[in-house]
């Protein structure tokens, strides 16, 4: 079914929504679970819950990109089921990618209370200006959580070139950020 | 500030670039593919340029006449000359490439600018069955996700006209059984493209 008819169930408050929005991307939706939870029955209560959150969203939101929607939705409530189960456990792909966000942003937590919204404005405009191939890596490690292995894979490209363009990456937005005025 | 912030600052970044990501990525072809690529399409201009030069010199065409012809037409002209020779495909077309996978095989039969039909064989049910092709126009390439291709994008193609062994189907089959497949954009693709399959997963890839 097309995203727009699916949309138009969830409008219409027709049930047949969420089954429809499970058999299109319920496995994409647990793909992203699975790569920060790192367990499939977490994953799946987390993808449970992304269709409960989508329902409750929509309306009045009208998703742009649907797919995207969902991504975006799946991987913040993953994150957050992360935080709460991990909280003082240290590893898997989040840590990971904790660790070379600090190079960015630092990891002091009594730093200065920050506007999320006008961070993720900061970063549209940070990706929008990376090159095709350094912007998908990029949002491959930070959004869905890829290995570098399976970003090489995905991509056609070597681990260390993955390696080479995050780390490149991460340098300018970091360049960024201090340019803005975010204390590192 | 804390790195937590970044890191669910970039779960709400702009949609487009979650989706951009999540494509296939076809900007990087190695230089041996790309070099390797146009050295073949020389080679084949070649070969065909040499054999059409033996003919007109040595006038083979004149001594066999019309008839040579007819050992290539293909199966709706009713020749017994048909050169597909039992390979099981309805249509008449030579095969070109047969993947093979643990649930079964899969063939091109025939592929134009705005259709393509398969012969699938499948001896275990899968779950689903993913077709990934390349639009192009005028050098212009596009690559279709499986959602894209069989349902459509707005602004390429509409939803093609999909046939299973010469019924309509919304959706092509995943249940044990051998099919002739045709999947059909012509009507609802826009003049200009090209149609050109890539992959069928969990076949593999057709390049």
């Amino acid at each position: 079914m097309e995203d727009s008819k699916i949309i138009e169930l969830y409008f219409a408050r027709d049930e047949a929504a969420i089954t429809e929005t499970s058999a299109k991307y319920g496995y994409y939706c647990k793909k992203i679970a699975m790569n920060i939870l790192a367990d499939l029955f977490e994953s799946e209560e987390c993808v449970n819950d992304t269709y409960v959150k989508v329902w409750n969203t929509v309306p009045p939101t009208v998703p742009n990109i649907f797919k995207a929607f969902l991504a975006k939705i799946t991987r913040n409530l993953a994150l957050d089921r992360y935080n709460e189960k991990t909280a003082k456990k240290r590893g898997g792909r989040v840590y990971e990618s904790l660790e070379e966000l600090s190079e960015c942003i630092g990891s002091n937590e009594t730093e200065q209370e920050l506007d999320r919204g006008a961070l993720t404005e900061l970063i549209n405009g940070f990706l929008s200006r990376e090159g095709e191939l350094s912007r998908r890596i990029f949002v491959r490690r930070y959004f869905y959580q890829d290995s570098v292995s399976e970003i090489a894979k995905r991509l056609r490209i070597t681990e260390s070139r993955v390696k080479t363009a995050l780390h490149r990456a991460r340098a300018r937005l970091a360049e960024m950020l201090r340019g803005e005025g975010f204390t590192l | 500030m804390m790195r937590e912030d970044l890191l669910y600052s970039i779960g709400e970044i702009d949609e487009k670039f979650v989706s951009e990501a999540e494509r296939p990525y076809f900007g990087l072809m190695p230089k041996i593919m790309k070099y390797g690529s146009i050295a073949a399409s020389l080679l084949l201009v070649m070969t065909v340029s040499f054999f059409l030069i033996f003919h007109v010199f040595f006038g083979v065409m004149g001594e066999d006449g019309m008839g040579g012809d007819a050992d290539y037409s293909d199966g709706a002209d009713g020749g017994s000359g048909n050169m597909s020779g039992g390979s099981g495909n309805t249509t008449g077309s030579p095969i070109e490439k047969v993947l093979y996978a643990d649930c079964g095989s899969l063939a091109i039969l025939e592929q134009d600018a705005g259709s393509i039909t398969l012969s699938l064989r499948l001896v275990e049910s899968v779950s689903k069955i993913d077709v990934r092709l390349l639009l192009n126009r005028g050098g212009e390439e596009f690559v279709l996700t499986t959602e894209e291709s069989l349902e459509g994008t707005q602004g390429y193609i509409g939803k093609p006209a999909i046939t299973v062994n010469g019924s309509p189907c919304d959706v092509l089959p995943t249940e044990v059984g051998s099919y002739t497949v045709t999947v059909d954009f012509r009507g609802e693709m826009l003049s200009g493209y090209s149609l050109t399959l890539i992959t069928v997963t969990p076949f593999g890839d057709f390049e």
